[in-house]
């Protein structure tokens, strides 16, 4: 499991503020923010590359640092493109396999997942694509076989296959009980293999939800029978509904929260639907973009 | 807080990488690229052309081991530094600090294991150059009856001894700026310009004879070592050496890396 405890590390003005949230095993969460929000900083942190000015950071309750070889508990990859170029992609991964103390075969099983071919792994980091590095440095992430893998926006530069290839891999990966963090300025790359998004926006976490719940962040729109019957009901819950005529009522709760609400009340609806069911809109509307998208 | 490790695929028993291993591998990262390995070939072969010239240059016969031995390692000295900077500054340049610390996140073990890394690269250099040396004065002509091999021990001793002060002193410059290019620059220009200085200002021969690292460490291949002698190569050694990669590591280890 991967904890953040108010974590807080400022840049003169901008960095990240007071960032809490928790990665249970089994599971994908989906690190969310528009560029400069504090992603990358978080993860630095996570992984003792950057001391924060308070709070703290966790793998299973221990920092990071602290672990006696990180690499076979944690798989990082924090940026692809800080490769040495005059090294061969063999070369940056037998480096990496000896102070992990993993021998040749299993270099061969990773390069095999991330399906770079033999003519490839030969050639000088510096000759290849994006998509090559991106499937090198999640190869790097891989070698320690480690339990939790942290990933700095890992779909960057893949295409369309190379997406559907690794989002299946990490979500296999959770279901045998891993746990994976990654990071991404696009809410599409994450959502359909997220099981948890935190949303962090000019460095404070703005959300920290299943994409269920941030679909039911607009709010819900119901229809009922009797309007005036499930308004007392929802007012009596302690929700704010407002009447919107035609038997229209809107409330700011989950679609499940007011069919539970309306179902102790006997209230029968006759319609219920989250507003702005578009998560790509309320992601806007959390990092502040919603006026001007 | 509990932790429960059973519900995770790994179980934490991995061990910390061992020093020695990381040496090893900071040995490689200092070969495993062309640029390493032409200044690696590029020494050595400077070190032979400076040996030979030295011993078959002129019909004089003048030569001795000793003499041979000097001008060889003026070879070392000027390029083996630059492997010392460059097994630093490269990790910024190149950017790979981010998976080295990633990978062992204690810092000071990397700068361990790169110090010894450095260590063992001025060791083979030494005694490349002692090698070298040898077959040259072997070839050179000589005064008949003079004693060319005079206290070769010494000077094969001391030279490797310099060799590798050498080497670290360009480390620790690397280690200090964490900048190649700077890190060469001050390399070749502050310790000569230093030791011009405390040369030629009569009030400064004391600073020559402790902290010049080209008089008192040349001391070292020289046959009459003192108490003193030895105390001023370490003094120097302490200034030019050890001071900036104390202040080099404690740095790095506080830094962001990114
Ligand atoms: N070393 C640094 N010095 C100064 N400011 C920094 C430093 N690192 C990050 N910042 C600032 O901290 C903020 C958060 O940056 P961070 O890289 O964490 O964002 P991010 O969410 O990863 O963005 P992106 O999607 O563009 O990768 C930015 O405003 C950035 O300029
Ligand atoms: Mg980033």
């Amino acid at each position: 499991m991967i904890q953040f405890r108010h974590v807080t590390k400022s840049f003169g003005a901008v960095g990240v503020r007071d960032v809490s949230f928790i990665c249970p095993p089994g599971t994908v969460t989906g690190f969310l923010g528009p560029n400069g929000a504090g992603k990358s900083t978080s993860l630095r942190v996570l992984c003792g590359l950057i001391r924060p000015d308070s709070g703290s950071a966790t793998i299973d309750g221990v920092a990071y640092a602290q672990l006696p070889q990180p690499g076979r508990r944690v798989g990082v990859m924090l940026d692809a493109t800080a490769m040495h170029p005059g090294r061969t992609g063999r070369e940056t991964l037998i480096l990496a396999a000896q102070v992990l103390d993993v021998g040749d075969a299993r270099v061969a099983q990773v390069l095999d997942v991330v399906g770079l071919d033999r003519a490839a792994i030969g050639r000088h980091a510096g000759t290849y694509s994006l998509g090559m590095r991106q499937r090198l440095a999640l190869g790097l992430a891989l070698l320690g076989d480690p339990g939790v893998l942290v990933l700095d926006e890992p779909a960057n530069g893949l295409d369309p296959q190379g997406i559907r290839w690794m989002r299946t891999l990490l979500r296999e990966y959770a279901d045998r009980g891993g746990t994976v963090l990654l990071s991404s300025h696009l809410l599409p790359e994450v959502e359909a293999i997220a099981d948890h998004l935190v949303v962090i926006d000019q460095g404070t976490i703005v959300a920290d939800a299943t994409p269920q719940e941030l679909q039911g962040a607009g709010g819900t729109s119901v229809r009922a029978l009797d309007p005036s019957a499930l308004t007392a009901a929802l007012v009596a819950s302690g929700y704010q509904p407002t009447e919107a005529g035609n038997g229209l009522v809107r409330v700011q709760a989950t679609t499940e929260q007011v069919g539970r609400v309306a179902a102790a009340a006997s209230v029968v609806l006759t319609e219920l639907r989250p507003i702005g069911h578009d998560l790509e809109q309320v992601f806007f509307e959390l990092t502040g973009h919603g006026a001007s998208a | 807080m509990t932790t429960l490790y059973a519900a995770d695929p790994t179980p934490m028993v991995a061990r910390p990488t061992p020093l020695r291993r990381l040496t090893r591998i900071e040995l490689r990262k200092a070969t495993d690229t062309r640029s390493g390995r032409l200044l690696l070939a590029a020494t050595a072969a400077l070190a032979v052309a400076i040996a030979l010239g030295a011993a078959l240059a002129g019909k004089r016969s003048g030569h001795t081991y000793a003499s041979i031995t000097d001008a060889t390692s003026t070879a070392v000295f000027l390029l083996l530094p630059v492997v010392g900077i460059l097994l630093i500054t490269a990790e910024w340049s190149q950017r790979t600090a981010l998976t080295t610390f990633t990978l062992v996140p204690r810092r000071g073990r990397v700068v361990a294991a790169k110090l010894a890394a450095a260590v063992v690269l001025g060791l083979l250099a030494g005694v490349v150059v002692i090698a070298v040396a040898a077959a040259a004065t072997s070839l050179a002509s000589h005064q008949p009856g003079s004693d060319v091999w005079h206290a070769s021990a010494h000077v094969a001793v001391g030279t490797v001894l310099v060799v590798i002060l050498n080497m670290l002193l360009g480390t620790g410059f690397g280690l200090l700026f964490r900048n190649g290019p700077l890190a060469i620059v001050i390399n070749f220009t502050l310790p000569t310009a230093w030791s011009i200085l405390v040369t030629n200002v009569h009030a400064l021969h004391a600073a020559r004879d402790w902290v010049d690292t080209s008089t008192a460490w040349h001391r070292l291949t020289e046959a009459h070592l003192s108490a003193t002698t030895i105390g001023q190569a370490i003094v120097a050694a302490s200034v030019w050496v050890a001071v900036p990669i104390a202040i080099g590591t404690a740095r790095l280890r506080r830094r962001s890396i990114s």
